[in-house]
């Protein structure tokens, strides 16, 4: 069937809405805050040549990623009706905690897709709770490494014997479970109505469609600039690591080359190439109309380069738990900084990290991020205390934070006055303030604490972060005890602002 | 008894009367945007000298103040070093990939936010209120000179002491200023739902509450005996306790029509359906199930987060004015721009240019041009062409028809969307529901909208345009009260369970004496963050379980019988049925003749069609597609394939040709 401009529009609906739904099914029945709350999680549809059909908007890091999971899985040769299990970032995974299950849809007898989801797990064991240990120097210390296999009970039996809190796993992955099964309920609802080999070429025509629009715009566009921007350190080491691009768009093509960026990184800062073709991919994405439907399309048009075995094209068995969290913002903030230079106006830059905070004690575990500010655009300043970047995670209630572990929050408040000075003003970052009220491990993973998120246009840098216990500064990068009483403060950076402010012009 | 629906909608004004031998009076007047109430009088007058003993008035003066921003000036007490509550949300942006979007601001303003040194943890107060505190607060707030109050302190949900002291001390200092204090107003855990909530309530009560006792007293100038409000959750309120409930008729004007879906449901022994109401603007879903409304936490109204109860309404941009264009790479899209009321669609012919779904509506012969609609308003199909033309060339079609076509096509795949979130997306399956259409427009995509749901039944209600002001008429009285628990289900027996339940159960009743009154529990499994409402009649929490693992099942598709179970809030709602209209019963039917036309279809094709008077059909009177019903208030479509059956109760029974059913 060719889709005319009415059929692009009616199957774009009906997939998207699969994916909804099975977002849904994940957030509503998931045991963990940081699922069910936070909604550190996505969900997605893939057709049977392993290209997304559909996401549901969660969270931008997982966006290009899960088409490697797919790829990995789809090398085990399926059948139809069976489940994966993946977290392994060096064959379609992305950092260790985020435990993926992919579903081979059964169609008509044979493998019709795939309904993929992945969630950021609070433990998947290793060197400490919560498994975003700063100062890890192998993936081996991150926690237990789950290649692409089938999900069968010994898998589940094998993995819950390897992490701290195996009921809030166990009902986490059932959670998962049941929002594959409702993806490929969908869509094998949708093959009924519309016939199943009309319905896959409406896939590939939905594919095509939003290749068109990413192709038509970029193809407005000529660029050939570079940029540098640095990591603060690695948990191991202190030093600045550099990530470059070259950006070049030219005849309806994006391609990034990160030949020139620091070569791997000792601690636990590196990605693998997923991670990094999700972050241009989303920079590529806030270029778009915001209707364009986000599916495999999209990356058709993005290419992406680096040196094998660098800091952001990692090699096994460098460790990666930030990789994907901090490393991600740092490829995203480049690669804007490159088009600035290639003369397109873009944003300033927002807080440029997730600014990871981990607690665990006897028998739990909880992981959180803290929104900052985002930087402001040309014609608009940056919203305060928000994610931004490659996280759209929420915040934990902190009504549910202290009913279901040993914490009290003393302060959540905006921090005024850490949004960059401009003619559009940079989004303020926040003051997240905890106290222990048992003994537990805390670790922190966070950047921009020495390097302020950069003005756009001349406009003023944003604040840098800071880390602190009782009033003491600490590292970006850190794994440290806290006893009874212990406050920990956590101060995240202000966003850049556009342009230079009126009375200084 | 005569009872009255009075609905305010944002074009129209609808009123339905029922006389007390069940038989109904229907007026429809032009809506008055600047002072509602000036409509609802309008109506009242032009149905003449018939006693009114109950006025039922379904409102949009909550929903336009939070849409307009144009409340009251709030103070917002809050606990100290949590000020900024409002402002940080819940920390996720405003849209994933514009970068420059924000969210729309709070209802207060930054400078009238005071911290108060106080706080409360899950197991008590942590750092106390002193009197001192309470005075200081006190003069604070003075010198503000708020029109409206809001307090809300961490865990008042659970121990609301400091609170209450602190809303004692404020009601005492500032005689006349309503204060809202969050555990009077929504006892649940979240802080951040919970704080905009209150101060929602806050910032709309002075405003209701003037806008309420005007209208009270006017109606009883008038001599209507009684005055009843619609809230967001389907049930009416006495004017003073709306009042004081102010956020909870932020939905006050769509719970209308979903009530009058599920009175004209059970008139046709329809318990299971997808209802859908196409305005002008907008298409409101919502779903009935086992005879009852479907009720979630609103999300949020007009960007504000809501947290009340209230019955479940999913709302898209494709309404009878919403704009058609076609985007760079060629896709066709409809709304979310509207041409609204002024100027309207095209065909209205009061200087609208942009094509809308009511022009394509009229290009396919849907709608008459000789037939002027509801509002009096002459239709030109000339002038709807013109529009439509004008999208030919960037859509590749042949023509004006062809367009209108894809239009339709495109709208009701928006509304699909809507319909699927409320079924599908929640675990409910619609092929086995009926679909009720309804609104102005509603009936002509009836089977359009089945066709892409799977669904083979449609009810096509005997006047779907005042539908929602009938629901009014109809309308329980109702209160609903709640309080958060949180307890493991297996540390409560029967008799702490009773007892858990008797406070809430007093209350209700106190509210509304000699009311029916009814239990909920919303349960999850411990460590879940959302949760699943069963009734609970029973006092046996073994019952209770069962009940939540297969709703749980129903809806998650999964229940872990090892799992253990949270009761997080307890509800008791007391309700007054009242008795309901005979459907059906219209004054002044004639015997209907049908007329013919030729008529489009969406997939093209032309065919004749016969036009039927909507709502004036003898029961019993079987319709073969394709068939237009024309009523006074709206237009259906009966499709090729679909064959109808009129009801004793006028509504027309619209099923697959031959039985068959659906995908």
């Amino acid at each position: 069937m060719k889709l005319d401009a009415v059929g692009l529009e009616v199957m774009a609906h009906a997939f998207a809405s699969v994916a909804e739904e099975m977002g849904l099914v994940l957030v509503h029945s998931a045991l963990s805050p940081n699922i069910r709350e936070r909604r550190d999680a996505s969900a997605a549809l893939f057709d049977v040549d392993g290209e997304m059909i559909a996401q549901a908007a969660h969270i931008p890091v997982h966006l290009g990623a899960l088409a490697d999971a797919v790829a990995a899985v789809r090398a085990l040769q399926p059948a139809p009706g069976e489940l994966f299990l993946l977290n392994d970032p060096y064959a379609g995974g992305s950092h260790l905690p985020d435990l993926t299950v992919i579903g081979a849809i059964e169609v008509e007898g044979d493998v019709g897709g795939y309904s993929v989801v992945r969630a950021h797990h609070s433990d998947i064991g290793g060197m400490t709770p919560g498994s975003m240990p700063a100062g890890a120097r192998e993936l081996y210390q991150e926690g237990l490494i789950i290649p692409p296999m089938r999900l069968t009970p010994e898998l589940e039996r094998l993995l819950l014997a390897n992490v701290r809190t195996p009921a809030m796993r166990r009902g986490d992955l059932a959670a998962q479970r049941a929002a594959v099964e409702r993806g490929a309920d969908g869509l094998r609802a949708l093959a009924r109505r519309h016939g199943w080999s009309a319905l896959r070429d409406a896939a590939r025509e939905l594919l095509d469609y939003a290749e068109r629009r990413t192709k038509a715009l970029l193809s407005k566009l000529t660029v050939d600039a570079a940029a540098t921007d640095y990591l603060e350190g690695d948990g191991v080491v202190d030093q600045d690591l550099a990530i470059r691009v070259k950006v070049k768009i030219a005849d309806g093509v994006f391609h990034a080359d990160f030949t020139g960026t620091s070569g791997a990184a000792p601690g636990n800062v590196n990605c693998p190439i997923a991670v990094t073709r999700s972050a241009v991919l989303f920079v590529v994405r806030t270029l778009l109309p915001e209707d364009v439907p986000m599916n495999g399309g999209v990356p058709r048009a993005v290419v992406v380069t680096a040196p094998p075995g660098c800091l952001i094209n990692a090699r096994p068995p460098s460790a990666v738990a930030a990789g994907n969290v901090e490393t991600s913002q740092r490829i995203a903030d480049t690669v804007f900084r490159a088009l600035a230079a290639g003369g397109c106006p873009v944003p300033a830059q927002g807080q440029g990290t997730m600014n990871n905070v981990t607690f665990g004690g006897d028998g739990w575990t909880y992981y959180e991020t803290i929104g900052g500010g985002q930087g402001a655009s040309r014609g608009a300043p940056g919203p305060s205390g928000v994610h931004v970047g490659m996280s759209n995670t929420r915040n934990t209630p902190i009504e549910v934070l202290e009913l279901e572990h040993p914490l009290r929050v003393r302060t959540y408040a905006l921090r005024r006055g850490s949004g960059g000075v401009g003619k559009w003003a940079g989004g303020e970052g926040v003051v997240r303030e905890f106290e222990a009220l048992a003994p537990m491990d805390a670790t922190l993973l966070t950047e921009r604490r020495r390097h302020r998120p950069a003005g756009a246009a001349e406009g003023g840098g944003g604040a840098v972060g800071a880390n602190m216990l009782n009033g003491t500064d600490l590292p970006s990068k850190t794994t440290l005890q806290l006893a009874v009483g212990d406050v920990l403060r956590i101060d995240t950076p202000g966003g850049g602002a556009w342009g230079q402010p009126e009375e200084t012009r | 008894m005569t009872r009255v629906g009075v609905d305010v909608g944002g074009t129209f004004t609808d009123l339905v009367a029922v006389a007390p031998d069940g038989s109904l009076e229907i007026r429809k007047v032009a809506s008055t945007p600047k002072d509602p109430a000036v409509g609802l009088f309008r109506a009242l007058e032009a149905l003449g000298s018939t006693a009114v003993d109950v006025l039922i008035h379904g409102t949009t003066v909550a929903t336009n103040a939070l849409l307009e921003r144009r409340g009251a000036r709030v103070a917002l007490v809050m606990t100290a070093g949590f000020e900024d509550l409002l402002w940080l949300r819940r920390q996720d942006r405003a849209a994933l990939y514009d970068l420059a979007r924000d969210h729309p601001p709070p209802l207060v303003a930054r400078q009238d936010v005071v911290g108060v040194h106080e706080r409360m943890g899950p197991d008590g107060a942590v750092v106390p209120l002193a009197d001192s505190e309470v005075a200081r607060i006190t003069n604070a707030i003075r010198a503000l000179a708020p029109e409206a109050v809001a307090i809300a302190l961490l865990f008042a949900f659970r121990h609301p002491a400091h609170e209450r002291r602190l809303a004692a001390a404020l009601r005492t200092a500032l005689p006349g200023v309503p204060v809202a204090a969050s555990h009077e107003v929504l006892p649940v855990f979240r802080e951040y739902e919970r704080t905009s909530t209150t101060t929602a309530e806050a910032y709309l009560r002075p405003k209701v509450s003037a806008y309420l006792s005007k209208t009270a007293a006017a109606t009883a100038a008038r001599g209507v005996r009684a005055l009843r409000i619609m809230t967001s959750s389907g049930g009416t309120l006495a004017p003073e306790q709306a009042a004081a409930r102010a956020a909870s008729l932020a939905l006050s004007g769509p719970a209308g029509g979903v009530v009058g879906a599920r009175l004209l449901g059970a008139a046709v022994d329809a318990r299971e359906l997808l209802t859908l109401d196409m305005g002008g603007t907008s298409a409101d879903a919502s779903l009935i199930t086992g005879g009852v409304a479907l009720s979630e936490g609103a999300e949020s109204v007009a960007g504000i987060p809501l947290a009340l109860p209230a019955i479940l309404i999913e709302t898209v941009s494709a309404g009878g004015g919403s704009i058609a264009s076609v985007d760079e790479a060629g896709a066709l899209r409809v709304g979310p721009r509207s041409a609204g009321a002024e100027p309207g669609p095209a065909c209205y012919g009061r200087g609208g240019t942009e094509p809308t779904v009511t022009d394509a509506c009229l290009v396919l012969g849907w709608l008459d041009s000789e037939y002027p609609l509801a509002a009096g308003v002459r239709l030109d199909r000339a002038a709807a062409e013109r529009a439509l033309a004008g999208l030919a060339g960037a859509m590749g079609a042949q023509d004006a028809r062809q367009v209108a076509a894809g239009i339709v096509q495109v709208a009701t795949a928006v509304m699909a969307r809507a319909l699927k979130r409320v079924s599908v997306a929640r675990g409910i399956d619609p092929r086995g529901m009926a679909l009720l259409p309804f609104g102005g427009a509603g009936p002509l995509f009836g089977c359009a909208l089945a066709d892409s749901l799977g669904m083979s039944r449609i009810v096509i209600p005997p006047h779907p345009g005042v539908l929602s002001a009938l629901g009014l008429a109809a309308a329980p009285e109702r209160v609903e009260v709640l309080a958060s628990l949180h307890r493991p289900l297996a540390q409560l027996d029967a008799a702490a369970l009773a007892q858990a339940f008797q406070p809430l159960i007093a209350a209700a009743a106190a509210a509304l004496p000699d009311a029916a009154l009814t239990r909920f529990a919303d349960c999850r499994f411990a460590g879940q963050g959302y949760e699943v409402t069963v009734a609970a009649p029973s006092d046996d929490p073994a019952v209770l379980a069962a009940a939540f693992r297969s709703a749980h099942h129903a809806r998650h598709g999964h229940a872990d019988s090892g799992q253990a179970i949270e009761l997080v809030n307890l509800r008791a709602v007391a309700e007054r049925a009242v008795r309901s209209p005979a459907l059906g019963r219209r004054a002044g039917v004639g015997t209907p003749t049908a007329g013919r036309r030729q008529v489009v279809m969406r997939d093209g094709s032309s065919v004749r069609a016969e036009v039927w008077p909507l709502g004036e059909l003898p029961e019993g009177r079987r319709l073969k597609g394709p068939v237009v019903l024309a009523g006074l208030d709206a237009t259906g479509l009966i499709e090729p394939g679909w064959s109808g059956m009129v009801h004793a109760s006028g509504a027309v029974i619209v099923e697959r040709a031959g039985g068959g059913g659906g995908a």
